[in-house]
């Protein structure tokens, strides 16, 4: 199911594609293939241990694609059950445990994404007033006064105005520091694709952190 | 090189992970084109502002939460697959359910024989403190049964000890009728 997800873009409706052909070179060196063949054999120790892993990361790409920390946290919780229901459906040795959380994960952000899009569109001009002065407020200090979380919420504002395509792939590179291929991976598009997202995304990002005056 | 292949390659270039000819390339590319020039600017400064943003931390509750719904999903899903036959299943043997049917229907054959009255149940019924009432009740009768039971018992033995006691004294006095039986011709014979 997951692999035949679409994804709206600048050029219309991206159709899938094959899986990425480093896929299988990425699962043999897995590190989590040990506490997934533990855990289908239905050992709940392992499976506590393969949460308590991947919790943060999903957290967080939960948290900076959405902005809402009770959102990302049904989110996770959602990814979580999706992972246990289909975790018979994983190959391990044919591709990356890490890689597939993230694609499920990917996958349930489009799903609520195209939900909550009619729903954000209406608030989307009573959102943007505050964020804005937020991030002017934030912003109007010196970039190298701006202290950690002042920068993260600066970035959230920011992130939240980009466009779904080129948000997913800068939070996976920059924030979650995945590889280009495992991107690629996730994405379901070639490797040209994802650093070219990356690098509009980058500049765009930049352009709204300059404008609040967060970069110079 | 074209402004495309200069967007891909800028992410390589950013990373380090360019060589220095090809690295040479883009930078001649970025002072020549000004949209690729000002790209590879705005990515620094983004790259330079990621790079002091904290990670973002999951609630500690969080890991309890996905356990406890995942927990949830693995009964349902117990449930749904039919788990619970595997348990029950040798208790669901036909020759089993055979012998279990044909047990309640000697036990309510014999309750209606007995002249058990079974009655509705009602939810009120199963309130514990409706259940200890009727347990209490239930021996309190058996108690007053049993010790009816004894009582008469002992009744039936006592007149059975003194007519045994009577008989064994008229056989005792017959012979010479000298006994309490003896009528009053045999008095005046003496």
């Amino acid at each position: 199911m997951a692999a035949t997800l679409v994804w709206p873009t600048s050029r219309g409706w991206e159709a899938p594609v094959a899986p990425h052909p480093e896929a299988a070179r990425l699962g043999e060196s897995d590190p989590d293939a040990p506490l997934v063949t533990r855990c289908l054999k239905g050992d709940e120790v392992a499976w506590e241990s393969l949460v308590k892993l991947h919790t943060r990361r999903i957290y967080a790409i939960c948290y900076r694609f959405t902005g809402r920390a009770e959102e990302a946290q049904d989110l996770s919780q959602d990814v979580f059950l999706r992972v246990f229901r289909n975790l018979k459906s994983f190959n391990v040795g044919s591709g990356s445990f890490r890689v597939w959380v993230a694609s499920l994960t990917r996958n349930l952000l489009i799903d609520h994404y195209r939900r909550t899009r009619k729903e954000k569109m209406v608030d989307s001009i009573e959102d943007k007033l505050p964020v804005l002065e937020e991030m002017e407020t934030l912003g109007g200090r010196p970039e190298g006064r701006l202290a950690g979380r002042e920068a993260g919420e600066l970035l959230q504002a920011a992130l939240g105005r980009l466009s779904p395509e080129l948000r997913e792939a800068v939070i996976l590179r920059d924030l979650e520091e995945l590889e280009y291929r495992e991107i690629a991976e996730v994405l379901r598009v070639p490797d040209g694709t994802v650093k070219s997202r990356i690098s509009r995304g980058r500049a765009e990002l930049a352009r709204l952190l300059r404008k609040a005056g967060a970069v110079a | 090189m074209q402004c495309a292949e200069f967007e891909i390659r800028l992410c390589e270039y950013l990373d380090g992970a360019l060589a220095p000819p090809q690295g040479a390339e883009l930078e001649r590319h970025a002072a020549q084109c000004a949209v690729c020039g000002a790209l590879l600017a705005d990515s620094r400064a983004a790259t330079a502002f990621l790079e002091r943003v904290p990670a973002v931390e999951a609630p500690p509750e969080l890991v309890t939460r996905i356990l406890y719904r995942t927990e949830k999903a693995r009964t349902a899903s117990w449930l749904a697959a039919g788990g619970w036959r595997r348990w029950l299943g040798p208790l669901l043997a036909p020759r089993l359910v055979m012998g279990m049917a044909m047990t309640i229907l000697s036990f309510s054959m014999l309750a209606r024989v007995a002249g058990v009255k079974v009655k509705q149940m009602e939810p009120a019924d199963f309130h514990p403190a409706r259940v200890w009432a009727g347990v209490e009740n239930q021996a309190a009768r058996i108690w007053n049964r049993g010790l009816k039971y004894y009582q008469n018992v002992r009744l039936v033995y006592e007149v059975m000890g003194q007519l045994g006691a009577l008989t064994a004294a008229e056989e005792t006095t017959e012979p010479g009728s000298t006994g309490i039986l003896a009528g009053p011709d045999s008095q005046e014979r003496q």
